[in-house]
């Protein structure tokens, strides 16, 4: 008799061997998590360190431009869901926006507290979606983009002519005290508005995992299919353009106080085409395209007001020629360098 | 000699009743669900109880036709718990296959997995008058009122278990070691099947011996994925997790396996040298497509690992070896799930040493195993130290002998009982208790076993020439485009070859240059492919004496297929079908 190969101890002992895969599944909540594994934590970790830390290190023009690209985040985050989620166009965005920061800034000349002011211009913004989204039912593709175009310019020559809100002379803005906390300084007005900014990007994400937000992609990618199965569409088209016109109408009441002065013509439609190019530069669909397109426009704006004249056709150039080299927009190219490192090497 | 050693696996199932650990995982909606060593225990004992009320006797037999799941495992090891023997019927059988298996084993029960097994079911049943209940796993799929529903049988049998356990009890403990627990036909490359009986004894001896081979235990993976009909994918996945204890995952069906292997990244890896060639053409493939970034980092990962191997190779060797490790095979294994393999084992059929020196090569020691179904699955397996070429030392308890033909005999408590109704074949295999394997080959100085070929397959050219074919064979199929071949040339002038194209890497090698083609067949017969096939068959020929080169070759214009009785079901090619089949095409070969 030979003795066998490699002759083991014959006690079995249990062991690890490793950590489980990353891919494996034995709940759906697994796929639900925003973060997932060590690497996103520290990731998180590190992200919301900076953006508590910054304005202690920064100067202040810096605090400021950051804030302003929160402000235009949460315009861009409001088109993801519009544009990305649900695919309706919309060129009336400045509209929203616009409706935001008069209504907040009208009731607090009112004397009406700051939070109620926030609330109210959610809710002002939100019911001009809808009445703007209810006859969008009808229409698609350009004729929506019309459609919206033609709305953001009511919206400008309205507040042209309305006494009450300042007309084409605008109307001051302050900075909010609430609880006794004073926001004036650029600083804690700074971390109010990223908070309130952290708060709408966590909603988005979980609005775009809920059954909206399936709904709202089923009826982007297939109407048809999608009413088959059971989804009203003018439920969730509507319902699109209400969650939308509110997270704008957010943006606007905190575009107000931060420039401390608003007239019609800031709300021009300029300003909606630049909250669709960012949407479209950082990548249509996912949600964080629209914080990187965001930051992005911010970031080229400011930058090329250096070449003064030319600084408009620097401006398109550069836009036309991140489309060109990248149709699926800075996050798509990022996602496809994320995917070629993951799949390394083979 | 097997003293000491458990009577039978059943009664090592039933010692993990309160065990509370996990036993097997099965993908169900995307989701892996967890059973554990209790629940299973459960379910064999409640399947039993019902198997005794419906009828089965100790010693009857229940086939199951069916993928591999933890049904299988419930339905198998309550049959030997309620004293029967289990008969695995390949999921690919004809309705005819099928019902030779029941016949021929006398089944008195059988286990159908969904609609489609049902269909071949109900083809034969009026010639199967023996199989007196018969029970669908997926009913949603298809009621029939001869057919009762797994679950309601299995609910019915919880209930009987827990009003009296004891019909089974009695069973379980009149177990005794040498009672018969499997059927399993010989894949039959040669004639019909044959049902090798094997006894408890012959299992738990099986998973002793792998035991001390292996040293395998709780903690460790396992991925199930090959027909557990065959025996040694039943020892790994049903035997010998009982015995020591570790977690075995099923995969949904054969085209999720490469998903499954990265979501479970098994410990253990057990293939058949197909799977062995299907990952190492994928990875080929998918490097001469990919980036040249990535193509580049592989070739020059691969060319460290030939330099550090190489006698040539210098510390500064060793050092990019392990930059190679580090930066490419390391992530290469990780995403072909490979990466915690501890235990990578091919068997089943011979595998190419230029496999086995590929996967090595990529940090993946592949031991390459020999048994028969005879022998329980077991003979020799490569220590950790692969000698390639060779299938290694003889496991626990085996004794390898070389009879003076050069045929590799083997005695060991794994040698089976006999052939069921066929004594005169079981005398012709099993001679004073040395198991006759039909393989030729030789003991290397340090007691390594070499095969050299089947005994019936050693062809004499007209030239008076012994030649192994299988050996050419093997060679032909580490072509990326080949997926099988068969030499031919018994008493003639040179040796052909028919082939069988790997249609996915031939389709993608065509998609490429842009061939024009309707069908397989046209595939086949396209100058452009016939030239590639030519050309890695000179690539083979070079490395082979002249009287073992491939003269002439056929690209064979069908695919090869169980039903049609060309390949087994563990797809090896039937030879002489294939010979027979093809008898005109071979004679043009020599024209």
């Amino acid at each position: 008799m030979t003795d066998g190969v490699d002759a083991g101890d014959p006690k079995p002992k249990p062991r690890r061997r490793g950590r489980q895969s990353v891919l494996f599944r034995d709940r759906y909540e697994q796929d639900l998590q925003h973060v997932q594994g060590t690497a996103g934590w520290i990731g998180m970790a590190i992200a919301a360190a900076v953006v508590v830390a910054l304005p202690l290190v920064a100067q202040g023009y810096v605090v400021y431009n950051v804030t302003l690209f929160f402000v235009y985040a949460l315009v861009a985050l409001s088109l993801a869901v519009l544009v990305g989620m649900t695919g309706q166009v919309s060129l009336g965005h400045a509209g929203f926006l616009a409706a935001g920061a008069y209504a907040q800034a009208a009731l607090a000349g009112l004397g009406v507290p700051y939070v109620v002011t926030l609330l109210a211009a959610i809710a002002v913004a939100a019911l001009l979606g809808l009445v703007i989204g209810v006859p969008a039912l009808r229409l698609e593709g350009p004729y929506l983009a019309i459609a919206t175009l033609g709305f953001g310019l009511a919206i400008q020559q309205i507040l042209n002519n309305w006494r009450f809100v300042g007309a084409s002379t605008g109307t001051i803005t302050d900075r909010p005290v609430i609880l006794g906390i004073d926001f004036y300084g650029d600083s804690a007005y700074y971390w109010l508005v990223a908070a309130l900014t952290a708060l709408v990007v966590w909603m988005v994400l979980n609005l775009e995992r809920s059954h909206v937000g399936r709904a709202f992609r089923a009826v982007r990618d297939a109407d048809l299919a999608a009413q088959m199965s059971g989804i009203s569409l003018s439920k969730y088209k509507s319902l699109a353009f209400v969650v939308s016109a509110g997270i704008a109408g957010l943006a606007g009441a905190l575009y107000g106080p931060l420039i401390g002065y608003l007239t019609p013509e800031g709300f021009n439609l300029l300003l909606s085409i630049k909250f669709l190019l960012m949407v479209v530069v950082g990548g249509l669909g996912p949600l964080p395209g629209a914080l990187v397109g965001a930051g992005f426009i911010t970031g080229l704006e400011l930058y090329i007001s250096t070449f003064r004249a030319w600084s408009q056709l620097v401006f398109g150039a550069v836009v036309m020629l991140v489309l060109i080299l990248e149709p699926t927009g800075l996050y798509g190219r990022w996602l496809k360098i994320r995917n070629y490192w993951k799949t390394w090497p083979m | 000699m097997a003293t000491g050693l458990p009577a039978s696996v059943p009664e090592l199932l039933r010692a993990r009743a309160t065990d509370t650990g996990l036993a097997q995982r099965v993908k169900r909606f995307g989701l892996w669900q967890r059973i554990t060593w209790s629940e299973y225990v459960a379910d064999v004992n409640a399947m039993a109880a019902e198997y005794v009320a419906l009828g089965l006797e100790p010693g009857d037999r229940v086939a199951i036709l069916s993928e591999n799941r933890p049904e299988w495992t419930v339905a198998d090891m309550a049959t030997q718990t309620a004293g029967g023997a289990t008969v695995g019927v390949y999921t690919t059988s004809s309705p005819e296959q099928l019902r030779y298996y029941l016949q021929h084993s006398d089944a008195v029960g059988l286990v159908l997995e969904d609609a489609e097994q049902l269909e071949k079911w109900l083809a034969v049943r009026d010639e199967c008058p023996a199989v007196r209940f018969v029970l669908l796993v997926e009913d949603r799929e298809a009621s029939d009122p001869a057919v009762t529903p797994y679950s309601t049988a299995l609910e019915s049998g919880r209930r009987r278990y827990l009003s009296d356990p004891r019909p089974v009890d009695e069973r379980l403990a009149a177990i005794s070691p040498e009672d018969v627990a499997l059927f399993i036909y010989t894949s039959g490359t040669t004639g019909d099947p044959k049902a090798a009986m094997l006894s408890h004894a012959n299992i738990v001896w099986a998973t002793e011996a792998l035991r001390r081979a292996l040293d395998c235990g709780p903690g460790d993976e396992f991925l199930s994925f090959l027909p557990v009909s065959h025996i040694v994918e039943r020892l790994i996945s049903i035997a010998n997790p009982i015995r020591w204890g570790y977690a075995v995952s099923f995969t949904e069906n054969l085209d999720t396996v490469l998903n499954d292997l990265r979501e479970i990244r098994p410990t253990i890896f057990f293939a058949v040298p197909r799977i062995w060639e299907k990952l190492y053409s994928l990875v080929e493939l998918h490097m001469k497509d990919a980036q040249f970034l990535k193509r580049v980092a592989y070739q020059r990962a691969m060319a460290a690992v030939r330099h550090a191997r190489s006698p040539a190779g210098s510390s500064a060797g060793a050092l990019t070896l392990a930059l190679a490790n580090l930066a490419v095979l390391a992530p290469l294994r990780n995403r072909l799930g490979l990466d915690r393999v501890r235990l990578a084992i091919s068997g089943a059929a011979p595998i190419s040493a230029e496999i086995l020196a590929y996967f090595r090569s990529i940090g993946v020691d592949v031991r390459e195993g020999f048994g028969l179904t005879e022998s329980t699955g077991l003979i020799c397996l490569c220590p950790k130290q692969v000698r390639l070429g060779t299938v290694g030392t003889p496991f626990w308890g085996v004794d390898v002998d070389i009879a003076e033909d050069g045929e590799i005999l083997s005695r060991s408590p794994g040698n089976f009982l006999g052939y069921h109704k066929d004594p005169q074949s079981t005398a012709e295999t099993l001679k004073d208790g040395w198991l006759h394997t039909g393989d030729i080959g030789e003991l290397d100085e340090l007691g390594h076993l070499k095969i050299t070929d089947r005994k019936k397959d050693i062809l004499i050219t007209a030239g008076g020439k012994n030649i192994a074919p299988q050996k050419i064979e093997n060679q032909l199929k580490s072509s990326v485009y080949i997926n099988d071949a068969v030499v031919l040339g018994d008493k003639r002038r040179y040796l052909v070859a028919l082939l069988v194209l790997d249609e996915d890497n031939v389709r993608h090698w065509a998609a490429d240059r842009q061939l024009s083609y309707s069908t397989y067949t046209d595939l086949t017969q396209n100058p452009a492919v016939v030239s590639l096939i030519d050309a890695e068959v000179e690539r083979v020929n070079c490395a082979l004496a002249r009287v073992e080169t491939v003269k002439r070759f056929a690209i064979l214009p069908k695919r090869l297929y169980h039903e049609d009785g060309e390949v087994t079901a563990t797809l090896k090619v039937k030879r002489s079908s294939i010979a027979e089949r093809y008898g005109d095409l071979v004679e043009s070969l020599y024209a």
